[in-house]
């Protein structure tokens, strides 16, 4: 085709469905020409105009003539253009490319992009995603949008629209686009692609006139309560029942409140309620259906399941009979109930409950992202077997939990493990109970392309395995084991851990956590510590921990490892670590360094944000490191956060410090602080509190003193510790004086800076004065 | 000091470090660099309500910036509605002025303010009706009373959670 100069406009139209490839190398051919034409045409091309199309196409398409035109993102890029049509069978595959969305057709956030590119633009005309997902409008978008000029017509032809966001499409619409523009959704353009949705969805033409009609006349007022955004915010903020008042409020609220509402479930019973009436039968306190199933109600189930993103299935706590998920199993055999799932939690209970593992595969799905498994009391492997099925299931797990209750032991269902986890290509995310991590588990997890973290959970949370399955922990590694691992945690003793650090190739390891079994002695941290420092010194995470993991069944406090001294020798090699940014280590003695020493080691730890200094050691002994170390650890390290150490809390008189310390630098930003099983005599309760008052956080809110948190002294018996109830008393008593203390503190500032303001102008009074006096003095 | 000009062309100079409060006026601040004569407009707000942000922020302005990839701290934040003495103080206007600092607020990216603001609102929505709600807020009801009765069946089971 030759493109005379002062062409304007160009129309082709063609008999036929053409192939992407003609269409694009047509528009193509245009593009260019029309760039050569300038002069005539209104379009400069800022990019390159070689690649803006690329046909996407499989064998099923080409076969049903259904080709695809990909067309990325360039066409945004003619500022010039005043009008591009093209028509075409099958939506564009049109990308935000800005935006990088993987939504295959634009979503409305073309819009904006649209407006900036092209701002000369009268007639548009494109399809688009009208779906709104949460939270619907971008953040900045929201006030000021980038509106289009001289728009006077849009038109969305037959993209889908459903009821739910009608009125948020027709918000958003309104705040895009200039007063005078006309939203023309019913257009009587004729493409096949128009034919096919709407004999797909036969209430689509009625929906697209009536879209169209209120569209036309909405206008946005500035109704604060019609912000989605911010509704979003305030109803995150608001329990169930609050939820659910607002829910019935008006339409408005209604779409976003439910959003929320269903988002996260923690039984499924709501779902299910949806679909079939239930009551308590006389015989059984489970649910047991009333009626059957209708057709209809899945209408009403659809509209709700999509909301929901998280779901928990509670085996142990069951309150809906088998009967009732069988007849929805009968009436839809197909799984994966909920299209947008991401979290799948399930809790199993008997070990033999196979119609546990039906009832959840209902809600499987290929959207589901994250997958926690409580594995049941016993032995585990029935379930076990149906492990081939969660993959197949759910393909696309990224993130995988498995909790162990009861001490179960990995050892017994290795097999169906490693089966499983070598399926997971796409699991990025593997936890699991302490002693769950085994040779073979490691093994077969060192082999997934895309495994970045490795972690074990605290067992308050995770349940614990049987330490004797890791205590030959030695993972046979491939060459090019881990690809792309970042945190590895794994239960060792120190001696396999150095043999496993020796060997282990893992390019992008930054953290490190290793919990041991047993107890260990100095000379085998230090081990440790060299061949790390020697092999990973960019670490930026680790944690040595030789007392939360010990199991008493392995190893006894021994008299010797009474002699046994941390010191700082011991820890030299972390001067290497220049860049670690959490530092936690644990040992069953208190660490012999004194506040030298530690200052001498935070000295080449700038960086660090966490510190666990061996707070909480098995043996009570004085420890070496006082409380003047406060000040040491606020200057060293500016950036610290959370802080945990076992100190010497004896503070002398109250008076004292407060000399000591009037120049004393605070902790800026420290969120959480404990002393672990430091000792603290009942006589020093208020001194050390008012001392500690000092260097808390100067921005004395209740709410930042809310995230201070202290030692959970549950969290040290399940540790295998024992805290006295006195001792834990005691550190109570701190904590609520020093809230009380750390207000004071700040009100005492305030007073003496408004103080020394008032001596400020006083001063300034009396110097002028002073000088009037003199003046007058010279006159007389 | 920087310049900074609302909607009714009132002009305020504000300390560097209070006006950082917002990161809006942070990125603005640094696109524009250490050129104190130029001044920042901000279309969206006028001199009440900026004169009240500008209050908070002058009381905030020591206050540890949220880090944006804290996610556990951004939790604990949001899940909370307590809302501190002083601000309860400052944020005890009409609700109007309510309405127009969370806007601005939200417009000018000042997230612990937006904060504040909606703790204030879910404050006034928890424990009441949904009639006694669209009365406080003056919003009417949209739904048909089939409707009503449809939603209110089909979400029951959070009623009394």
């Amino acid at each position: 085709m030759d493109f005379t100069p002062g062409l304007e406009e160009v129309s082709v139209a063609s008999p036929w469905f053409e192939s992407a490839e003609i269409a694009a190398s047509m528009l193509l051919h245009a593009v260019e020409e029309a760039t050569l034409a300038q002069e005539n045409f209104i379009v400069t091309l800022s990019r390159s105009a070689v690649n803006p199309l690329t046909e996407r196409m499989d064998k099923k398409q080409i076969a049903s003539r259904r080709s695809r035109i990909e067309m990325l993102g360039s066409v945004l890029d003619f500022r010039g253009l005043v009008d591009l049509r093209v028509i075409y069978q099958r939506p564009f595959q049109l990308r935000n490319s800005d935006l990088q969305k993987s939504s295959p057709i634009p979503t409305l956030d073309a819009l904006p992009m649209i407006a900036k590119h092209c701002p000369r633009f009268r007639h548009p005309a494109l399809y688009v995603d009208t779906h709104f997902d949460e939270p619907w409008l971008p953040p900045r978008v929201t006030l000021k949008p980038i509106r289009f000029g001289p728009l006077e017509e849009i038109d969305f032809g037959a993209s889908p629209l459903t009821d739910e966001d009608i009125s948020k499409f027709a918000i958003y619409l309104s705040r895009v686009l200039p007063e005078t523009c006309n939203v023309d959704w019913s257009s009587n353009v004729l493409i096949p692609a128009r034919l096919e949705e709407i004999s797909r969805f036969p209430e689509l033409e009625r929906k697209g006139a009536a879209s169209a009609m209120r569209l036309r006349g909405c206008q946005w007022h500035g109704e604060w309560w019609n912000i989605g955004e911010l509704l979003c915010h305030i109803f995150d903020l608001l329990g169930k029942s609050s939820q659910f008042a607002c829910a019935l409020v008006c339409k408005s609220w209604c779409e976003v409140v439910l959003n929320r509402l269903w988002r996260v479930l923690e039984s499924p019973k709501p779902l299910v309620a949806l679909l079939i009436p239930m009551q308590k039968s006389s015989y059984s306190s489970l649910l047991m259906a009333k009626t059957p199933i209708r057709p209809l109600d899945w209408k009403t189930f659809n509209r709700y399941a999509r909301r929901v993103r998280h779901l928990v299935i509670d085996f142990s706590k069951p309150e809906i009979s088998p009967e009732v998920f069988y007849r929805i199993l009968r009436v839809n055999p197909i799984f994966g109930l909920l299209p947008n799932l991401s979290t799948l939690k399930i809790v199993f209970d008997r070990n033999d409950d196979f119609n546990a593992f039906n009832q959840s595969a209902l809600f499987m799905g290929p959207s589901v992202k994250e997958f926690y498994l409580s594995l049941p009391r016993g032995i585990a492997s029935p379930i076990c077997r149906h492990f081939v099925e969660y993959v197949a299931r759910m393909p696309n797990l990224a993130a995988l939990e498995l909790d162990s209750v009861d001490r179960q032991s990995a050892a017994m269902i290795q097999g169906h493990l490693v089966t499983f986890l070598s399926a997971l290509k796409s699991l990025e995310r593997f936890v699991c109970a302490p002693y769950f991590a085994t040779s073979d588990i490691v093994s077969a997890l060192s082999n997934l392309p895309s495994l970045r973290s490795i972690e074990i959970g605290w067992p308050r949370f995770k349940g614990i395995g049987h330490p004797s399955d890791v205590f030959l922990f030695r993972p046979s590694l491939a060459i090019d084991a881990f690809p792309i691992l970042r945190t590895l945690s794994f239960c060792a003793t120190f001696k396999r851990a150095i043999a496993l650090m020796e060997v282990i190739h893992a390019p992008q390891l930054a953290k490190i956590m290793i919990s041991s079994p047993q107890l260990e002695t100095a000379e085998s941290l230090h081990h440790l510590l060299y061949v790390l420092a020697r092999k990973r010194s960019r670490l930026e995470n680790l944690s040595l921990d030789a007392v939360h993991a010990i199991d008493k069944s392995i190893g006894h406090l021994d008299d010797d490892l009474h002699i046994d001294r941390v010191t700082f020798e011991v820890l030299k090699p972390l001067l290497d670590f220049s860049e670690l940014q959490t530092l936690n280590l644990s040992f069953h003695r208190p660490f012999h360094l004194n506040d030298t020493d530690l200052e001498k080691l935070l000295m080449s730890l700038p960086n660090l944000s966490d510190l666990g200094f061996c707070a909480e050691p098995l043996l009570q002994e004085p420890a070496l490191l006082t409380t003047a170390v406060l000040p040491i650890i606020a200057r060293r390290c500016p950036m610290i956060n959370s802080l945990a150490m076992y100190i010497d809390t004896r503070v002398g008189t109250p008076s004292l410090p407060t000399q000591a310390i009037s120049f004393y630098v605070r902790f800026t930003h420290l969120k959480q602080i404990r002393f672990g099983t430091s000792p603290l005599a009942e006589v020093d309760v208020s001194g050390f509190a008012f001392y500690l008052s000092k260097f808390l956080p100067p921005t004395c809110k209740m709410d930042s003193l809310a995230d201070v948190r202290w030692l959970n002294s549950n969290e040290l018996r399940t540790a295998g510790h024992f805290v006295s109830d006195v001792a834990t008393r005691r550190w109570a008593h701190v904590s609520s004086l020093l809230n009380v203390l750390v207000i004071a503190w700040e009100e005492e500032n305030v007073h003496s800076r408004d103080l020394s303001l008032r001596t400020d102008t006083l001063e300034a009074r009396v110097s002028i004065l002073e000088a009037e006096k003199n003046r007058r003095v010279e006159f007389f | 000091m920087v310049i900074i000009r609302t909607a009714d062309k009132e002009k305020f100079t504000v300390d560097r470090d209070v006006a950082e409060c917002s990161v809006l006026l942070k990125n603005l601040l640094e696109d524009v660099g250490e050129n104190e004569e130029e001044e920042i407009p901000v279309q969206n707000i006028n001199s009440s309500v900026f004169r009240k942000v500008l209050e908070w922020c002058e009381h905030h302005k020591n206050d540890p910036r949220p880090a944006s990839d804290d996610s556990a701290a951004e939790e604990s934040r949001r899940r909370t509605t307590d809302i501190s003495e002083w601000d309860q103080k400052f944020i005890a206007v009409d609700q109007e002025m309510l309405f127009e600092i969370i806007l601005a607020a939200n417009y000018l990216d000042i997230k612990p303010l937006l904060d504040v603001g909606c703790k204030t609102v879910a404050n006034m929505i928890k424990g009441k009706t949904p009639e006694e709600i669209r009365k406080l807020f003056n919003i009417t009801n949209d739904f048909t009373p089939e409707e009503e009765a449809q939603i209110r069946r089909e979400n029951e089971w959070a009623e009394d959670r």
